[in-house]
C-alpha cells in the first residue's frame, strides 16, 4: 500500500518560536488518522503548515502528498493537488455568495486539471446533491460565505465544500469544536459518506467525542511538537478516561 | 476690506504689550509671541469661506470692540474666592481674574510645580505643535503671562487642577487670553479642569490655548466646562501630544454660553498610546457651540475613541467637525468616532462633518453620525411598559445626553453635571 | 508578502486594454478658446440664435471664474488655450446605413467589443454612439418614436424640439454653476437628449457609449433627460478611451428632470484611460451630474462604477424638491497606481418626507488616493426628511489613501440623518482561506472585491453588472495588501 501523506522530521516555527519539533507521520489511502493532544501541543500548527500558511516557517523536514513535495507548492496548488483543510474558524467573506465562491473554487480545480469549467446547470445540480450530505438548505447558496452562519452551519459548510472539491487528503481541524450533538452527527455523517479507498482523512481533535462518529484506524498523540504515541482507537478512549497528564509524564520519563 | 474692530483690538493690544515688554524682549517667549502675532495677521479673522469656519460666523464677535487685559502673575494667594463649581472644593485653583493670576485652594503637593510661564525655561515649553486656529494664535501673541503645570515622573497628582478664567467688568466687553502648558512626566497622572466665567454684566471674550504633553505611560484628563451665561464667548484650542503608552482624555462640556468654539487635537505620537475625545452640548435659546476635533495617528498600535453628543432646543445650533488622520506608518490603528445629535425644536440646527483620512491599510476605523429624534421604537417600548409618552421621552433624552458625562473621572462633579443636565432638560419640558 | 508584491508588480505592468487610436479623417479647429470658437461651433451645428446667446453668456461667466482647488486631488494646471474645442469625423453625404460609415470607425467599435447593430438589437439596447463630438448612428429611434419617446443627439433635439431643449437646458445645472459646467455650457459639442412622455415606461435600456479619440480634444458632452409625469427610464452610460500620453480633459454636464411620479435610473461604468503605472497620461474627468426630483413621488437613482481616469471629480447629485421624492447614489470607485478620485454626491432635501440613500464603496490600491465627498443638506422646510449614508473604504497595499469628507447639514428637527463609514483591508485570513480552496490570490482579490461592491453592482442592469464585475477585476488584478 503506497503512502498518501508522508511527513518526515517536520520542524516549523512562528516568529522564531519552534512549535513543531520533528513530526513523523505516514497516512495511507483509505485510512482515517486522528491526531489528539492538549491545547498548545501544535495540532493546529500542523494543519496550517500542511495547507501552506505563510505565517509559519518550515525549518527542517519534508511533506510529501502522493509523492509530491508540498513545500514547493503554493497554498492553492496544494489544494489543487488534493489537500483540503476544514478550518477551525472558517472565514466570513461579505458579499460573496457560497455558490459563487464554490463555483470559482471548483473551476480553478478543473482548470488545474485541464478541464473546461462546469456549465451552470450541471454545477447547480452538483451543489444540490452534495448539500444533502450535510443536510444544508439550498438557501445557504445565496448567502454570503459564512457571514451570519452559526457555528454548526459554518462547520457543515466546510464539509459541503469538501464534498464539492473531492480531496484525496482531508484535514479536519477541530471540526467538532462548538458543535452540539446533532450537528456533530451530521458533520461526521458527511465525512464518512465521502470516504473511499482512494482518499484519507486526518482528524485533529482535542476530545474523543468526534471519534465515536468518525472511527479512526490510527490515533496519534501530539505533545510538545512531536508525535509521542500512536495506537488504535482504544488509545483515544484511554485518553478520554485518563486525560493527557499520564502521557506527558511517561514522555518526560522516556526523554 | 476695512479692518474688523477685533483685529484692530488684537494688534493694538500686542503693540501695547510689546511696549510694556521693552527691555525684556530677550525673554524667550516674546519671540514666540511675535511669531504668533505675525501668524494671526497672516490668517486674519476667518470668514465662512474658510473650510474650518464654514458653519461658524464670527463676524458678530469680530465686529465688536473688546478691551484686552494683560496677564500678570500675583504671588499673593486669594482667600475670598469661592469655587463656583461643586465637586472641586479640594482642587488646586489657578484663577485668572481679569488677567491677574492667583493660586488658591489646596496646597500644591510634592512633585507638582505650577509656575509663571515667564520663569519657565524654553525646554519646559513645547512650541513645536502648531496651533492653527487664528484666535488661538492671537491668544499666544497676547498672553503676557501664562501658566505651566508640571507633574514629575511617577507622581500621581492627588488633587484636580482647576483653571478658572474670570472676566469681571460692568462696562466694555473684555478680552482675556490664556496660555496654559500641562506636562505629565513618565507614569505620572493629572486631571485638569478648565472653566470660564463672567462676573459683572459685560460680555467676555475668552481666547485660550492649552498645550499638553503626556509622557510615556502617563495619564491625563482635560475637562473643559462651559456653563455660565450668554455674555460668555469662548474660543479655545487644546493640543495634546501623547507619548508611548500614555493616555489622554478630553471632555468638552457645554451647557451655557453665548458662543463657544472648541478645538481639541490629540497627536498620538508614541506606540500604544490612547486618546479619548468626549463632548456634551445641551443647548437652548440662541446658544452656539462648534466642536472641532482632530486625532492624528502618527505611529502604529494606537487607539482612539471619540463620542460627541448634543441636544439642541430653542434656536440653538451646533457644529461637529471631527477628523481622524491615520498616517502611512500607523498600522494596526484602531480609531472610532461617533457624533449624535437630537433636535428638539424647529429652529435648532446641526451641521456635522465627520472626516476620515486614512493612509495605512491595516487599520480599523469607523465613524458614525446621526441627527434626528429619539428612536420611536424605544419610546414605544417605554410606553408599553406604562410610562407616559412625555416621561418616556424625558427619560430617553436624559439617557442619551448622560452617556458621555458618565465617562467623567470625577464623581462629585459628574453628579453635579448630570443634575445640571436634568435641570436643563426639565426646563425644556423633558 | 513577496508573492503579493509580485502580483502587484504584474498589475502595474498590465497595459490598458483599450489603448489604441483610430485614424479617421477629422475636421479640427485650432487649439484655443475665444468667442469666435463658440460662434464657429454654434454655426457648425446650425444652432438657433438663443442657443448661441446662451453659450456666449456661459463663456462670459466662465472667464470670470476660477478652477476649483478644494478637491483632494493634485494635477498640473490645465491650459485651456491648449485644447481643441471642435473635432468631428468628416461627414460624408448622408450616411443612411452602417455601410456608409467609415470602416475605420466600425473597426474601432469592433476592437472595443461594442456590438453596434445586431448584437445590440438582440440584447434589446438602442445605442446612440458618440465618437468625439458628433453622433454617428442612432438605432431604435423609430420604435421609440411610436411611444413618443425622444432619444437623439442633443444637437438634433435643438433642431427638432427646440421648445423642450430651451425649457430644460441649464435648468438643473445653471451655466454659472461651477467652472467646468460654465465651460461645458459655452463649448458643448454634443450628447444625448431623452424625453419620456407622460405615463410612458421606456421599454428598453437607453445606452450611449462615449469615446475620447482625437488627440488633445477636450470632450464636452451635454446630456439632458426629462421624465414627464408617471414615466420611467433607465439610461446607461459606458466609457472606454484610447491610450494617450497627454492628459485629456473631459468636462461633461448631465441634467436629469423627473416630474411627478416619474423615475430616472442613470447608470455609469467609467473606464477611461487612467494613465500609466508612472502616472503619465490619463483622462481628467471633471463632470457635473445633477438631477432634480421636480414632482411628488419622483425618484432619481445614480449608480456608478468608476475604475478609470487619472483624475475624477464628480458628484452626481439629486435636488429633492417634490414631496415624497427619493434620491439614491450607489457608487464603486476604484483607484490604482497614481489615480486620484474625489467623488461622492449631494442630496438636497427640500420637499416634505423626502428620502435619500447613499452607498459608496471606495477601493484604493497602488499609490492612489480615493476620496468620498458628500453633502446631505436638510433644509428647514424639509419636514420628515430621511437620509442614510454608508461609506466604506477598502485599502489594498500600504501606499494608498482613503478619505471620507461627509457634510451633514440639518436644519429641520424632524429629519433623520444617519451616516456610517468604515475602513478595512482584505484580510490575510480571507486570502488564505480562498487559497486553500484552490483559488489563487489574484482571483481571490477579484472575488472579495466584487463581494464588497455587490450592493452597488446589484443596482446595475444585468448586462452592465457583468461588464462592471470584469472591470473591477481588471482594474485591481492582483493588487493585494
Amino acid at each position: 500500500m503506497s503512502s498518501l501523506l508522508e511527513i518526515k522530521n517536520l520542524h516549523a516555527s512562528i516568529e522564531d518560536r519552534e512549535i513543531l519539533k520533528g513530526v513523523d507521520l505516514v497516512v495511507h489511502a483509505g485510512e482515517v488518522h486522528a491526531i489528539m493532544g492538549p491545547n498548545g501541543s501544535g495540532k493546529s500548527t500542523l494543519a496550517s503548515v500542511l495547507a501552506g500558511k505563510e505565517d509559519y516557517t518550515v525549518t527542517e523536514g519534508s511533506i510529501l502528498l502522493n509523492g509530491k513535495d508540498l513545500m514547493e507548492l503554493s497554498p492553492e496548488d496544494r489544494s489543487h493537488e488534493g489537500l483540503f483543510l476544514a478550518f477551525q474558524y472558517p472565514v466570513e467573506i461579505p458579499g460573496v455568495s457560497t455558490a459563487n465562491f464554490l463555483k470559482t473554487a471548483v473551476n480553478e480545480h478543473r482548470a488545474y486539471r485541464g478541464d473546461e469549467p462546469l456549465d451552470p446547470g450541471a454545477f447547480l445540480a452538483l451543489m444540490k446533491e452534495k448539500m444533502k450530505l450535510v443536510e444544508m438548505d439550498p438557501s445557504f447558496l445565496q448567502r454570503s460565505l459564512n457571514e451570519g452562519f452559526s457555528g454548526g452551519e459554518k462547520k457543515r459548510n466546510e464539509i459541503f465544500q469538501m464534498a464539492m472539491l473531492e480531496p484525496t487528503l482531508a484535514v479536519l481541524d477541530e471540526t467538532d469544536s462548538g458543535l452540539d450533538i446533532d450537528a456533530l452527527r451530521i458533520v461526521a455523517g458527511g465525512v464518512n459518506a465521502l470516504r473511499t479507498p482512494n482518499n484519507a482523512t486526518v482528524v485533529i481533535t482535542h476530545y474523543q467525542r468526534l471519534l465515536d462518529y468518525i472511527v479512526p484506524d490510527v490515533v496519534h498523540v501530539l505533545w510538545n511538537g512531536r508525535i509521542v504515541r500512536s495506537g488504535d482507537k482504544s488509545l483515544a478512549l484511554e485518553l478520554e478516561k485518563r486525560g493527557y497528564d499520564w502521557i506527558k509524564n511517561e514522555t518526560a520519563v522516556e526523554a | 476690506m476695512s479692518t474688523l474692530p477685533l483685529a484692530t483690538n488684537i494688534q493694538d493690544a500686542f503693540d501695547a504689550l510689546a511696549t510694556a515688554m521693552y527691555g525684556t524682549s530677550a525673554e524667550p517667549f516674546h519671540s514666540a509671541r511675535k511669531a504668533a502675532m505675525d501668524g494671526f495677521n497672516e490668517r486674519g479673522i476667518p470668514t465662512t469661506r474658510h473650510e474650518e469656519w464654514k458653519y461658524t460666523n464670527v463676524m458678530p464677535i469680530a465686529a465688536k470692540t473688546w478691551r484686552h487685559v494683560q496677564n500678570v502673575w500675583s504671588d499673593g494667594t486669594i482667600t475670598d474666592h469661592v469655587h463656583p463649581v461643586p465637586g472641586l472644593q479640594n482642587a488646586i485653583g489657578i484663577v485668572l481674574r481679569n488677567g491677574i493670576i492667583h493660586l488658591t485652594g489646596s496646597t500644591i503637593p510634592d512633585g507638582v510645580e505650577i509656575m509663571p510661564l515667564s520663569s519657565a525655561s524654553v525646554e519646559d515649553v513645547n512650541e513645536s505643535d502648531l496651533h492653527d486656529n487664528p484666535f488661538a494664535v492671537a491668544a499666544m501673541a497676547l498672553s503676557s503671562e501664562g501658566v505651566l503645570v508640571r507633574v514629575a515622573d511617577n507622581v500621581q497628582c492627588p488633587h484636580t487642577i482647576h483653571v478658572m478664567v474670570c472676566g469681571e467688568t460692568d462696562d466694555d466687553g473684555i478680552l482675556l487670553t490664556t496660555r496654559v502648558f500641562v506636562s505629565a512626566g513618565r507614569n505620572a497622572q493629572v486631571d485638569v479642569i478648565e472653566t470660564h466665567h463672567t462676573l459683572g454684566g459685560a460680555d467676555l471674550l475668552s481666547l485660550g490655548v492649552c498645550s499638553a504633553v503626556v509622557h510615556e505611560g502617563a495619564r491625563m484628563s482635560y475637562v473643559k466646562i462651559i456653563d455660565d451665561a450668554s455674555a460668555l464667548h469662548h474660543i479655545g484650542q487644546l493640543t495634546a501630544r501623547v507619548e508611548r503608552s500614555g493616555t489622554f482624555a478630553s471632555h468638552s462640556i457645554n451647557l451655557n454660553a453665548g458662543f463657544v468654539r472648541n478645538d481639541a487635537q490629540i497627536k498620538l505620537a508614541g506606540e500604544l498610546s490612547q486618546g479619548f475625545l468626549y463632548g456634551t452640548s445641551i443647548l437652548d435659546g440662541v446658544q452656539y457651540v462648534d466642536n472641532h476635533t482632530v486625532v492624528d495617528h502618527m505611529v502604529p498600535h494606537c487607539h482612539s475613541e471619540e463620542l460627541y453628543k448634543g441636544v439642541y432646543n430653542g434656536a440653538s445650533a451646533g457644529v461637529f467637525n471631527g477628523k481622524i488622520f491615520v498616517r502611512p506608518q500607523a498600522q494596526k490603528t484602531t480609531a472610532y468616532q461617533s457624533s449624535h445629535s437630537l433636535l428638539l425644536s424647529g429652529k435648532a440646527q446641526v451641521n456635522a462633518k465627520p472626516q476620515l483620512e486614512i493612509w495605512a491599510d491595516d487599520v480599523k476605523c469607523s465613524h458614525g453620525a446621526t441627527t434626528g429624534q429619539l428612536n420611536e421604537d424605544a419610546v414605544f417600548y417605554l410606553q408599553a411598559r406604562g410610562l407616559e409618552r412625555s416621561k418616556a421621552v424625558a427619560m430617553l433624552t436624559n439617557a442619551f445626553a448622560a452617556e458621555v458625562l458618565e465617562k467623567l473621572p470625577h464623581g462629585e462633579l459628574k453628579n453635579h453635571l448630570l443634575q445640571r443636565l436634568a435641570d436643563k432638560l426639565g426646563a425644556a419640558g423633558l | 508578502m513577496a508573492q503579493e508584491q509580485n502580483i502587484l508588480d504584474e498589475v502595474v505592468q498590465s497595459d490598458y486594454k483599450y489603448g489604441f487610436t483610430t485614424d479617421i479623417e477629422q475636421e479640427l479647429l485650432p487649439k484655443g478658446l475665444d468667442e469666435s470658437v463658440i460662434r464657429f461651433i454654434s454655426a457648425k451645428k446650425n444652432e438657433p440664435e438663443w442657443l448661441l446667446e446662451w453659450r456666449l453668456k456661459a463663456f462670459e461667466q466662465w472667464k470670470r471664474m476660477v478652477e476649483p482647488t478644494w478637491p483632494n486631488v493634485k494635477y498640473p494646471r490645465v491650459d485651456f488655450q491648449d485644447i481643441i474645442y471642435w473635432a468631428a469625423p468628416k461627414k460624408k453625404e448622408g450616411p443612411a446605413s452602417l455601410d456608409e460609415v467609415d470602416p475605420e470607425l466600425l473597426a474601432t467599435f469592433e476592437k472595443l467589443g461594442i456590438p453596434l447593430e445586431e448584437q445590440k438589437v438582440l440584447a434589446g439596447v438602442a445605442v446612440d454612439v458618440v465618437l468625439d463630438s458628433v453622433s454617428v448612428k442612432t438605432t431604435f429611434q423609430d420604435k421609440l418614436a411610436e411611444l413618443g419617446i425622444i432619444f437623439c443627439p442633443i444637437s438634433e433635439a435643438v433642431a427638432n424640439h427646440p421648445e423642450l431643449v430651451r425649457q430644460y437646458i441649464g435648468s438643473v445645472v445653471p451655466t454659472n454653476d461651477n467652472f467646468y459646467a460654465a465651460l461645458n455650457s459655452a463649448v458643448f459639442s454634443d450628447g444625448s437628449f431623452v424625453y419620456i412622455p407622460k405615463g410612458v415606461r421606456c421599454p428598453i435600456e437607453l445606452s450611449t457609449y462615449f469615446r475620447i479619440n482625437a488627440r488633445n480634444t477636450g470632450q464636452f458632452e451635454r446630456t439632458l433627460i426629462i421624465a414627464d409625469e408617471g414615466s420611467y427610464v433607465s439610461y446607461l452610460e459606458g466609457c472606454t478611451a484610447p491610450q494617450r500620453d497627454e492628459n485629456q480633459l473631459h468636462a461633461a454636464v448631465v441634467e436629469l428632470v423627473a416630474h411627478r411620479d416619474a423615475e430616472i435610473k442613470y447608470s455609469t461604468v467609467q473606464n477611461w484611460f487612467p494613465g500609466d503605472a508612472n502616472g503619465k497620461g490619463g483622462i481628467y474627468n471633471f463632470v457635473t451630474k445633477r438631477g432634480v426630483c421636480e414632482g411628488r413621488n419622483s425618484k432619481i437613482s445614480w449608480t456608478q462604477v468608476e475604475t478609470g481616469s487619472a483624475i475624477t471629480w464628480k458628484y452626481p447629485s439629486v435636488v429633492l424638491k417634490g414631496d415624497n421624492s427619493m434620491g439614491e447614489f450607489y457608487s464603486v470607485a476604484v483607484t490604482n497606481n497614481h489615480q486620484q478620485a474625489d467623488t461622492g454626491t449631494k442630496m438636497i432635501h427640500i420637499g416634505k418626507n423626502t428620502r435619500s440613500r447613499i452607498v459608496s464603496k471606495g477601493i484604493s490600491a497602488g499609490v492612489s488616493q480615493n476620496s468620498y465627498r458628500g453633502l446631505v443638506k436638510i433644509l428647514k422646510v424639509a419636514q420628515g426628511a430621511r437620509n442614510y449614508s454608508q461609506c466604506d473604504s477598502l485599502l489594498i497595499g500600504d501606499a494608498c489613501g482613503a478619505h471620507t469628507f461627509p457634510y451633514l447639514e440639518v436644519a429641520n428637527e424632524t429629519a433623520t440623518v444617519e451616516h456610517e463609514a468604515t475602513t478595512s483591508k482584505i484580510g490575510e485570513d480571507m486570502l488564505f482561506y480562498c487559497n486553500q480552496r484552490g483559488i489563487d490570490t489574484e482571483a481571490a482579490v477579484a472575488l472579495i472585491v466584487n463581494g464588497y461592491a455587490r450592493e452597488v453592482l446589484n443596482q446595475l442592469p444585468m448586462e452592465f453588472a457583468v461588464e462592471a464585475q470584469k472591470l473591477l477585476a481588471i482594474s485591481l488584478e492582483g493588487s493585494v495588501g
